[in-house]
C-alpha cells in the first residue's frame, strides 16, 4: 500500500561575480578557444566502494570533449588545484542560512563528490555545508531546510554524439547556492508555494547570475518505495506536474509489481531482426538501417498488455533505458502494427515466439551496444518488480520524468583535501548579517529614499530583480529617475522592438558615454535605437548627426519655417519638429519658443 | 571523549540538532563526522553534546595489497614503485596521502593491463622532494636485477624530482638491456580525472618495446589522447601542476603512444645483450644559479670544497667578474667548473663577449645546451667513474644524448 506522498525540493542558484576556486568572470564572451578530450575512471570513495551511479556511468564508457572558453582557466581544465573560495560567495551562502533560520558550521569542510558523467573536468564536484536545520513558513506549516550548501556548479553539455560528449567550460565552477528542503512539502501546490517563498527571497537579495537558468530547482518525491530524485526542473509550474506525474506512475507500478513477480526476464534477449527490415515501410526504421544501424527484437516476459494501456505504460520505462544508449526509443508489441510497421510483425512474432502473456519490442542500436541496453533493460525490470524505486530522474518540458541513472549514494563523497577547513568567525557572521536579504518593504523603502522614485516603480525594479542594474545605471547617468525610466519602460520598448533580450553588459558603453556627455533623455533613447535597432556601431554613433541636438537659434528657425506651412501651437509643436527631424530636441525649449513667437 | 574510536557511529547533538555519523578522525580539539549523506562535519569537541557511541561500523581504511606478481599476457615488465602520486591514494581516516598499489583497482583502471605480466617491487615509498643520490642508487640497482628477467621496467615516481632521477639513471646505466621508463602523475589516482591511467598504460607500452634508454612517459598535452617518451638527459618539470608538465628541453620526444601504438624515433638507442650498472656517484658537486645580487662571498660559501660546480649563468654563459677571483680559487686548487645556461633552451657559447672569453681564461667549461641539473648529475657520475685527467674530455662527450648537434627553429611553447 502506497503511503502518503513526501516532497523535498533542492533549489539551485547561481551566483554572478567570480567562480568559486578561481578569479574567471561566470559570465563569458561567446567565443571559444581549442578543446581538449578526456576520459574519467570510477574510483571508489572512502569506504573503499563504488558508487552506484559512478559504476553505472563506467558502463557507458563515453569520453569526454571541453571546448576552452575565455571565463575558465587551469582550474577548470583540471590542471591546477582550486584557489582560495571565493569571500563574496561564503558571505552571501552564510547570510541565506541566516536568513533561511539554519545553524551556520563552524568550519567549512569542502567535499568531493564523485560524478563521472563528464560534467566536471575532475571527475568530482566540489561542495560544502554551510547552513542546516532551519525552516521556512509556509501557509501549510513549517518546512525545514536541511542543508544550505556552496558548491561549484558543472559544465554546460552542448551536445552528444557517438559515444562522445561535448561540453563548455563556461559555467563550471559558478558558484551555486544549493538550499535543500526536508521531505515536509505534502503536495505540488505546496512545492510550488515553497520555492516562492524560497525564491522570492533570493530575488530580493538580488545575488542571482542573470542568466535564463541561474535557478533550477530538484524535486524529491517518495511515497514509501523509496526516493526518486527528478532532475532539472525549470520552471513552477513543471514541479506540479513533475510531481503528479510521478505520482500517477508509482501508483500503477505499485499495483503492476505483483503481477510480475517470479517472471523470468533472462528471456528478454536481443537478437538481430535485421532482415526482416529489408524492404519496411517504416521511415524511421529504413533511415537508420542505411545509417549502418541494425535493428533487434525480444521477447517481454510476462509483459504483454502492461507496455501502454490505460492503466501502464511499462513500455516508457524500456525506452528510457533505450534512450540513454543512443537509441531513439522501442517499438512494442502493445502499439504494433503501427508507425508503418505492418507486415514485419508476423514475421517477428514467428521469429521471437512470444508465449501467452509475453510481449515484444524491437530496437533500432549497434552491436557494439544492445548487450549493454540488454542488461539494464533486465536489471531495470528486476527493480520495478521489486518496488526498488530509488533512482536519478529528469523532466521533460510536459512533466513526463525519465530514468537518468542510479540514485547517487553517500559512497560518492570524500574530502577535497586540497582545500584546507575554513573557520566561520565572527567577522564572517557579522559581514553575512549585514548582508541578509531584506524583506520586500524594507527594500522598497531603501530604493524610495536613495532614488527618490515612486513606491510603485521601486516595487516594480524590485521584483523584477532589477535593484543592482538601477544602482549601476544610475551610477552612470547621475539621473536616478532616467535611470528607473530606462528599467520600467525604455529598455523593455527596446527589447520588443528588437525582437530580443538586451543585456546589462550591451548597454553599459552606452550608458557610460551618455553619462560622460551628459546626455538627456532624448538622445539617449535615441542613442539606443540607432544602436540597437539601427545596428550601428558605438563609433559611428557618437560621431553621427542624429544625436546632435536641435537647439537654441537652430531650434527657433525650424519653428519659424514650421509655422509658415501651419499655425504652431503649444500643442502642437512637438509632433510637428517630430515629423521634420528625427534628432533630439527638448519639448519644453519649443514650447517655450512657441510661446515667445507666436506671443 | 578519547574513549571514542574512530569508525564508530555517533548521535550527537550539535547547535541543537540531533545528528548521527561516523568519526572519522579528532584533530586540533575538531572531530570530523561523515554524516549519513556523505558530507564530513568539522565539530569542535566543546561544542557538542549527549553523544551516544551507537555501533562501531566496519572500518574501511585502505588496505595495502603487497602482490609480488600480477600474471597476465606474455610480455614481463617489472613495475617498480617508489612513491609519488601515482602510486598514492588519500587515506580517508588519516587524511594522509598513502602509497598504495591496489591490483584489482590496476586492473579496473588500466585498459591494457592484462597484456601484460608484471613483476612487482614496491620499494620504500617516499615523497620525491625526499630522494637523495642514495636513492638513485637503490632504483638503478633493483632495475638491474628486475632487468635481468624481463624486458624491460616502469618505476612509479614522484614527478617533482622525476626528471633528476632520469639523469641519474641514464648516466649509471652504461647499457640497458631494455627499457627504463619513469612515470609520474600529475592529478592522484583517487581522482576519476587521475592522468595515472593513462600514463601507466602507456608506460608498459614503452617499457615492452625494442629500445634500451632511460626515459620519462607522461602526456603529451592537456588531453587524455597521448602519452610521449622524453629521453632522461633532456627532460624537465617546466610546468608544477598541469598533466603535460614534463618537456624534452630544445627536441622532440623519441617516443609517442597514440590509439594503443607505440612510435619510436630512429633516434632512440638500441638495447644492448646485457645491462651494465655504474652506480658510483660523488655527490660533492654544486649548482649555483648565479643572479646580480649573488655576491663573492656567498658564491665562495656554496661552493667551498665541492670538486665541482655547476653555475646556471646568464645569457650565452655569464657571471658578474665580481666572481673571477672566487671562480679562479677553484680551478686553481684543481676543482671544476662548468657553465651551464639558466635559460635552460639554447646552448652556452663564451666566444661572443669578452665575459665569456675571460670565464675561459680562468679554466670554466662550457658545456653548450646541456642542461644546468643534467651537469651535476653528470659531473657526479664522471668525477666516480672516470679517470681525473679524462675529466673535461668527458664531461664534453656525449654520452647519453644530453648534448644536443642541432637545434631546429621550433615553435616554443
Amino acid at each position: 500500500m502506497p503511503k502518503k506522498v513526501m516532497v523535498g525540493l533542492e533549489i539551485h542558484i547561481q551566483l554572478g561575480g567570480r567562480k568559486l576556486f578561481c578569479n574567471c568572470s561566470t559570465e563569458s564572451s561567446s567565443e571559444t578557444g581549442n578543446t581538449i578530450d578526456r576520459k574519467l575512471i570510477a574510483t571508489t570513495g572512502e569506504s573503499g566502494k563504488y558508487d552506484p551511479a559512478a559504476v553505472y556511468e563506467k558502463s557507458r564508457a563515453r569520453s569526454f570533449r571541453y571546448s576552452v572558453t575565455d571565463n575558465s582557466c587551469l582550474l577548470e581544465a583540471d590542471e591546477e588545484p582550486p584557489h582560495g573560495i571565493n569571500q563574496n560567495a561564503l558571505r552571501k551562502a552564510v547570510s541565506m542560512s541566516l536568513a533561511l533560520n539554519c545553524k551556520v558550521v563552524d568550519r567549512v569542510a569542502y567535499m568531493r563528490k564523485i560524478v563521472i558523467d563528464g560534467s566536471n573536468t575532475s571527475g568530482f564536484q566540489r561542495t560544502a555545508i554551510i547552513g542546516f536545520n532551519g525552516y521556512v513558513e509556509t501557509s501549510k506549516g513549517k518546512v525545514g531546510i536541511s542543508s544550505i550548501c556552496l558548491e561549484e556548479d558543472s559544465c554546460r553539455k552542448i551536445e552528444e554524439l557517438d559515444g562522445m560528449v561535448l561540453y563548455s567550460l563556461d559555467r563550471l565552477g559558478v558558484p551555486l547556492m544549493e538550499i535543500a528542503t526536508d521531505p515536509d512539502i505534502v503536495d505540488g501546490e505546496h512545492a510550488v508555494e515553497t520555492a516562492e517563498i524560497i525564491g522570492k527571497k533570493l530575488l530580493l537579495a538580488g545575488w542571482a547570475r542573470k542568466a535564463p537558468d541561474a535557478i533550477r530547482q530538484d524535486v524529491n518525491f517518495s511515497m514509501g518505495f523509496g526516493r526518486v530524485e527528478i532532475k532539472g526542473v525549470p520552471k513552477l509550474s513543471t514541479i506540479k506536474s513533475a510531481i503528479s506525474y510521478e505520482k500517477e506512475r508509482q501508483t500503477w507500478l505499485g499495483e503492476l509489481s505483483p503481477a510480475l513477480k517470479g517472471t523470468d526476464w533472462g528471456r528478454l534477449k536481443f537478437q538481430d531482426v535485421t532482415k526482416l527490415f529489408v524492404n519496411t515501410r517504416s521511415n524511421v526504421i529504413a533511415q537508420n538501417m542505411k545509417s549502418g544501424f541494425k535493428v533487434y527484437g525480444t521477447v517481454l516476459p510476462g509483459l504483454a498488455g502492461c507496455l501502454k494501456s490505460d492503466k501502464y505504460r511499462m513500455g516508457r520505462e524500456l525506452a528510457d533505458v533505450a534512450k540513454l544508449f543512443g537509441s531513439g526509443g522501442i517499438m512494442h508489441s502493445d502499439e504494433l502494427p503501427g508507425y508503418g510497421v505492418e507486415g514485419e510483425v508476423p514475421k517477428l512474432i514467428e521469429l521471437l515466439k512470444p508465449g501467452n502473456g509475453d510481449g515484444f519490442t524491437i530496437i533500432v542500436s549497434t552491436p557494439k551496444v544492445i548487450g549493454l541496453i540488454e542488461d539494464s533493460m533486465k536489471s531495470r525490470l528486476r527493480k520495478l518488480e521489486s518496488l526498488d524505486l530509488p533512482e536519478t530522474r529528469v523532466v521533460s518540458d510536459d512533466g513526463s520524468t525519465h530514468f537518468l541513472r542510479p540514485l547517487p549514494g553517500g559512497e560518492r563523497m570524500y574530502p577535497e583535501t586540497d582545500i584546507p577547513s575554513i573557520v566561520v568567525d565572527n567577522s564572517l557572521l557579522e559581514a553575512a548579517r549585514k548582508d541578509m536579504p531584506k524583506t520586500e518593504e524594507e527594500l522598497v523603502r531603501g530604493i524610495i529614499s536613495a532614488y527618490g522614485i515612486s513606491r510603485q516603480d521601486a516595487t516594480v525594479i524590485i521584483t523584477s530583480g532589477k535593484v543592482e542594474s538601477l544602482r549601476r545605471y544610475d551610477e552612470m547617468l547621475q539621473n536616478s529617475r532616467l535611470a528607473a525610466r530606462l528599467i520600467l519602460q525604455a529598455i523593455p520598448e527596446l527589447e520588443k522592438k528588437a525582437g530580443q533580450s538586451i543585456s546589462d553588459q550591451e548597454i553599459y558603453p552606452l550608458l557610460e558615454e551618455a553619462g560622460r556627455r551628459k546626455w538627456d533623455r532624448q538622445i539617449l533613447e535615441k542613442a539606443m535605437d540607432l544602436h540597437f535597432i539601427e545596428k550601428m556601431s558605438m563609433g559611428d554613433l557618437l560621431k553621427s548627426s542624429h544625436l546632435k541636438p536641435i537647439e537654441g537659434e537652430e531650434l527657433k528657425r525650424m519653428i519659424m519655417e514650421l509655422n509658415k506651412e501651419e499655425a504652431v501651437s503649444q500643442k502642437n509643436i512637438v509632433p510637428m519638429i517630430r515629423s521634420r527631424t528625427s534628432r533630439p530636441f527638448n519639448p519644453t525649449e519649443a514650447i517655450a519658443l512657441v510661446k515667445a513667437i507666436t506671443g | 571523549m578519547n574513549k571514542i574510536t574512530t569508525g564508530t557511529l555517533l548521535e550527537f547533538t550539535y547547535k541543537d540538532t540531533r545528528l548521527k555519523g561516523v568519526l572519522v578522525s579528532i584533530s586540533e580539539g575538531n572531530l570530523n563526522i561523515k554524516l549519513q549523506n556523505g558530507y564530513n562535519l568539522l565539530v569542535p569537541e566543546k561544542s557538542i553534546s549527549e553523544i551516544k557511541a551507537t555501533e562501531s561500523v566496519t572500518k574501511n581504511s585502505i588496505t595495502e595489497e603487497k602482490a609480488l606478481a600480477l600474471e597476465g599476457g606474455p610480455k614481463r615488465v617489472a613495475f617498480i614503485g617508489t612513491g609519488g602520486t601515482i602510486a598514492s591514494r588519500v587515506d580517508y581516516i588519516t587524511g594522509a596521502v598513502k602509497p598504495v598499489l591496489n591490483p584489482s583497482f590496476l586492473k579496473e583502471s588500466v585498459s591494457n593491463l592484462s597484456k601484460f605480466t608484471l613483476d612487482i617491487n614496491l620499494l620504500e615509498a617516499v615523497l620525491s622532494e625526499n630522494i637523495t643520490p642514495e636513492d638513485w642508487k637503490l632504483f638503478a640497482r633493483t632495475t638491474r636485477d628486475k632487468l635481468a628477467r624481463n624486458h624491460g621496467a616502469v618505476i612509479l615516481h614522484g614527478t617533482d624530482t622525476m626528471s633528476y632521477t632520469a639523469s641519474a639513471l641514464s648516466f649509471m646505466f652504461e647499457s640497458l638491456s631494455g627499457p627504463v621508463v619513469l612515470i609520474g602523475s600529475q592529478r592522484s589516482s583517487d581522482r576519476p580525472s587521475s592522468d595515472a591511467f593513462l600514463n601507466l598504460e602507456a608506460g608498459l607500452e614503452f617499457a615492452s618495446s625494442n629500445f634500451g634508454e632511460v626515459g620519462i612517459a607522461m602526456h603529451g598535452n592537456s588531453s587524455d589522447n597521448s602519452v610521449v617518451f622524453h629521453r632522461g638527459v633532456r627532460a624537465r618539470k617546466m610546468h608544477s601542476s598541469r598533466r603535460d608538465a614534463f618537456w624534452s628541453m630544445g627536441c622532440e620526444p623519441i617516443g609517442k603512444y597514440e590509439n594503443g601504438k607505440v612510435a619510436l624515433s630512429t633516434d632512440a638507442r638500441a638495447q644492448s645483450d646485457e645491462t651494465v650498472l655504474s652506480e658510483k656517484l660523488e655527490t660533492s658537486v654544486a649548482l649555483v644559479y648565479f643572479h646580480p645580487g649573488l655576491n663573492a662571498e656567498d658564491f665562495a660559501a656554496m661552493t667551498a670544497g665541492k670538486r665541482a660546480t655547476v653555475i646556471m649563468g646568464t645569457g650565452l654563459g655569464h657571471t658578474g667578474s665580481r666572481l673571477y677571483p672566487a671562480i679562479k680559487e677553484i680551478t686553481g686548487r684543481g676543482d671544476h667548473v662548468l657553465m651551464t645556461t639558466q635559460c635552460l633552451f639554447g646552448g652556452v657559447n663564451m666566444n661572443v663577449y669578452s665575459t665569456g672569453r675571460e670565464l675561459l681564461g680562468i679554466g670554466v667549461i662550457p658545456l653548450s645546451n646541456m642542461l644546468p641539473e643534467v651537469a651535476m648529475i653528470k659531473a657526479m657520475h664522471v668525477l666516480a667513474n672516470y679517470p681525473e685527467e679524462d675529466f673535461r674530455k668527458t664531461m664534453l662527450t656525449n654520452l647519453r644524448g644530453e648534448f644536443l648537434d642541432r637545434e631546429f627553429l621550433w615553435e616554443v611553447h
